[in-house]
């Protein structure tokens, strides 16, 4: 016990857990990990039957000395295999290496009570934490409840009890509680709960609010300590390299794990902390503890898909009550547009102007033409009326919204144009396009929003069709991008096509609605003229960008990956989700600019 | 007789639901829920307001009662939907492993009784 006392008493952190492959050691070595950026850390693994940490760190990069072992397992006299090797496994970071346990070991081990275990593991504990000069110790025990836990946990500083959000590790913890209980029943243990692995189906929200409620009084009333996603790809890449958190800065696991430190040591170990723990605002903090790290739910295709689906629905239901409703009512605006812009032109076209009785079958019926007049040779002052009539002229190129506007507008200077004979005529009409009921304006705002989006959709299926016939692509993509909608096999198909057109297609739409949006902005005439004539240079132009912007995408993601050593789609698949999003926002507006209403 | 621990059946063979059953469904279907109230509301808000333009003074009742009626609607569904966010479970996984959790914190609790009435116990 004198020996004990001369020894410093590093702080002591221990991971437990009420059953194995709960991800423990993992979470040891990450918080190992983020303790060394600042104190000299010490992790020790007491996993003796399965010895993970020890076969995962290795022997380290240096040897930094020898240590007896523990007198908790069978110690011959004067034999070089009773000594342990400490060595240095990273910066700031030691780790404890020995060679297999013998029979005998495991049998003094496994023989002894908690109590002796307690004292043995804690002059240990002190003793190599002195060899190393290390203030922070930290312990990945055994899965499951043995007397060697117990005694981590009874002479640590801070517990951590690891389980998951199923029915067998919670059994299991509940179950280690109890025996830890009994174990040390007098005893106050700091002890913490964390839930890791969560899959996708639990909430941060739900975790805490079960913990709260249910659990929160077998942990003495402390909060729940933290909560961690399930990262597949950082189980994968442990095996290759255990500082998960310096490899993967922007990991959930590394982010959880310094929030999850904060929390832990904020109130007595402050100083323990890194310069970037500490200095983390509290708002970060705050969300860290509750996200699980899932894409914000515009991002999710879940989310995304059935929100289309029904306002789409509503507004096409919508639409077609209204325009049951309102057909004479647009019928007869129609006309009235059509007849502002005859008598807008009556002066403009002079054959119409000489003409009073063609003049006055115009203006009693603006669709009139020259074809039904029987007077074909009539074709070119009238081909010159219909062009000066254009802008009030209804037609699909111009949103019926888009020509009320239009018309209230500039009002005052189509009146000028009028000839006097029929500016009461043009006032009447006026009038009839200006007051209209409220409900009947917001049925064609409706109708005008509606088209360009059923337009939209024809265009898709025309894609979704051809490319899902390709059905290897299908395969590939569809395990990529699709596995939420992967219901049934023609169900994968579909949705692929879906999303690999939106997908691929996605910066082409988006860089020709922007491009065809700057060029209107542009008064020069020349080029705008080249922009509305010359189809397929608008098509080399719109491709052109379109590519451009792909290749700038997949550079950004290259550089990103470059940047993190590894390649595991997640960042192509938010690219991507994210340009998904943009497409289904933009892609209507973008037919409808340059196809529908251009 | 059925046991009291069997499902209890009727003549129609319908086993009974109870309330609390029905209720705690409500966080699985919460969101469909409430696009559901949503699409409801903006329904009868156009009736309302196609109502109120006519000139018939019950009309105008009925339609202002539909309209103020959409509103408690709109906070109760709102409401609900808040409750169960917070409080209720949102996913099939997340009703399973409370209502499994629910039963090992039982049986957990049983067994520290019966480990403190041990260790109280002198002839133990």
């Amino acid at each position: 016990m004198s020996e004990t006392q001369s020894f410093t008493h590093p702080l002591t952190i221990s991971f437990m857990s009420g059953k194995g492959g709960v991800g423990k050691t993992m979470l040891a070595v990450a918080c190992a990990k983020e303790l060394s950026l600042r104190k000299r850390t010490l992790i020790i693994d007491l996993d003796f039957f399965n010895r993970g940490l020890t076969g995962l760190l290795g022997e380290g990069i240096r040897n930094c000395g020898q240590i007896e072992k523990p007198g908790f397992l069978f110690v011959e006299q004067s034999n070089d295999s009773d000594k342990w090797n400490i060595v240095q496994v990273s910066k700031n970071l030691f780790h404890i290496y020995y060679p297999d346990l013998s029979p005998e070991d495991m049998q003094k081990f496994e023989t002894l009570n908690v109590d002796v275990l307690k004292e043995s593991l804690q002059r240990f504990v002190a003793e190599a934490a002195t060899k190393c000069e290390c203030d922070c110790v930290v312990i990945d025990c055994h899965g499951g409840p043995d007397n060697s836990s117990f005694a981590a946990g009874l002479i640590s500083d801070h517990s951590i009890l690891v389980s998951e959000p199923d029915r067998i590790t919670f059994y299991g913890t509940l179950n280690f509680l109890r025996q830890l209980k009994k174990a040390g029943p007098d005893q106050d243990i700091d002890l913490h709960l964390v839930f890791n692995k969560i899959v996708p189906a639990f909430s941060g929200l739900f975790l805490t609010g079960f913990y709260n409620r249910l659990m929160k009084g077998e942990f003495a009333g402390r909060p729940l300590l933290a909560l961690f996603p399930l990262e597949v790809y950082l189980t994968k890449e442990f095996e290759k390299t255990p500082f998960l958190t310096s490899v993967y800065p922007l990991s959930w696991l590394a982010r959880k794990t310094r929030v999850m430190l904060y929390d832990l040591l904020k109130a007595k170990h402050r100083d323990v902390l890194a310069p970037v723990i500490r200095s983390m605002p509290r708002w970060m903090r705050a969300y860290r503890r509750v996200s699980l790290g899932r894409p914000f739910p515009l991002l999710n295709l879940n989310v995304i898909m059935p929100t289309i689906v029904t306002v789409g629905v509503v507004l096409v239901l919508f639409m077609l009550s209204f325009e049951s409703i309102f057909v004479q009512k647009r019928q007869r605006l129609n006309l009235a547009y059509e007849r502002i812009g005859v008598l807008r032109c009556l002066v403009k076209s002079p054959a119409l102007a000489a003409d009073q009785e063609r003049a006055k079958k115009f203006i009693e019926n603006p669709y009139y033409d020259s074809a039904d007049s029987g007077n074909p040779s009539d074709e070119t002052p009238f081909a010159e009326f219909y062009l000066c009539r254009e802008p009030y002229g209804y037609s699909y190129r111009y949103s019926f919204s888009e020509i009320r506007n239009q018309i209230l507008k500039d009002r005052d200077d189509a009146r000028r144009l009028v000839p006097d004979q029929y500016k009461d005529a043009f006032d009447r009409e006026i009038t009839l396009v200006e007051q209209q009921p409220t409900l009947f304006l917001v049925s064609q705002r409706v109708r005008d929003l509606v088209e360009p989006y059923l337009a939209f959709l024809g265009y898709l299926a025309v894609l979704w069709l051809i490319l899902a016939l390709l059905t290897t692509w299908t395969n590939e993509l569809d395990k990529r991008f699709t596995y939420s909608f992967r219901l049934r096999r023609y169900g994968s198909m579909s949705f692929f096509g879906f999303t690999a057109v939106a997908l691929w297609f996605a910066p082409l739409l988006i860089v020709a609605a922007i491009g065809s949006e700057i060029l209107r902005s542009f008064r020069f005439s020349h080029f705008q003229d080249i922009w509305r004539t010359q189809r397929p240079i608008q098509a080399i132009v719109l491709i052109g960008l379109g590519v451009l912007t792909l290749a700038v995408i997949m550079l950004i993601q290259i550089y990103r990956i470059y940047r993190d050593s590894r390649y595991e789609g997640h960042y192509f698949e938010d690219a991507f989700r994210f340009a998904f999003l943009i497409y289904l926002l933009c892609g209507p507006w973008a037919i409808h600019r340059i196809f529908m209403h251009g | 007789m059925p046991r009291s621990n069997d499902i209890q059946e009727n003549d129609s063979g319908i086993s009974p639901v109870k309330l609390s059953d029905l209720t705690r469904h409500l966080g699985t279907i919460k969101n469909e829920l409430l696009i559901f109230v949503v699409l409801t509301i903006i329904i009868t808000d156009l009736f309302a307001y196609a109502l109120v333009k006519t000139q018939d003074t019950i009309s105008k009742v009925c339609g202002a009662c539909m309209g103020g009626s959409t509103v408690l609607m709109f906070f109760l569904s709102v409401l609900l939907y808040f409750y169960a966010m917070l409080r209720l479970p949102g996913t099939k996984q997340e009703l399973m492993f409370e209502d499994s959790a629910q039963k090992t914190l039982k049986a957990h609790s049983r067994a520290k009784r019966r480990q403190v009435e041990t260790s109280l116990d002198p002839q133990a």
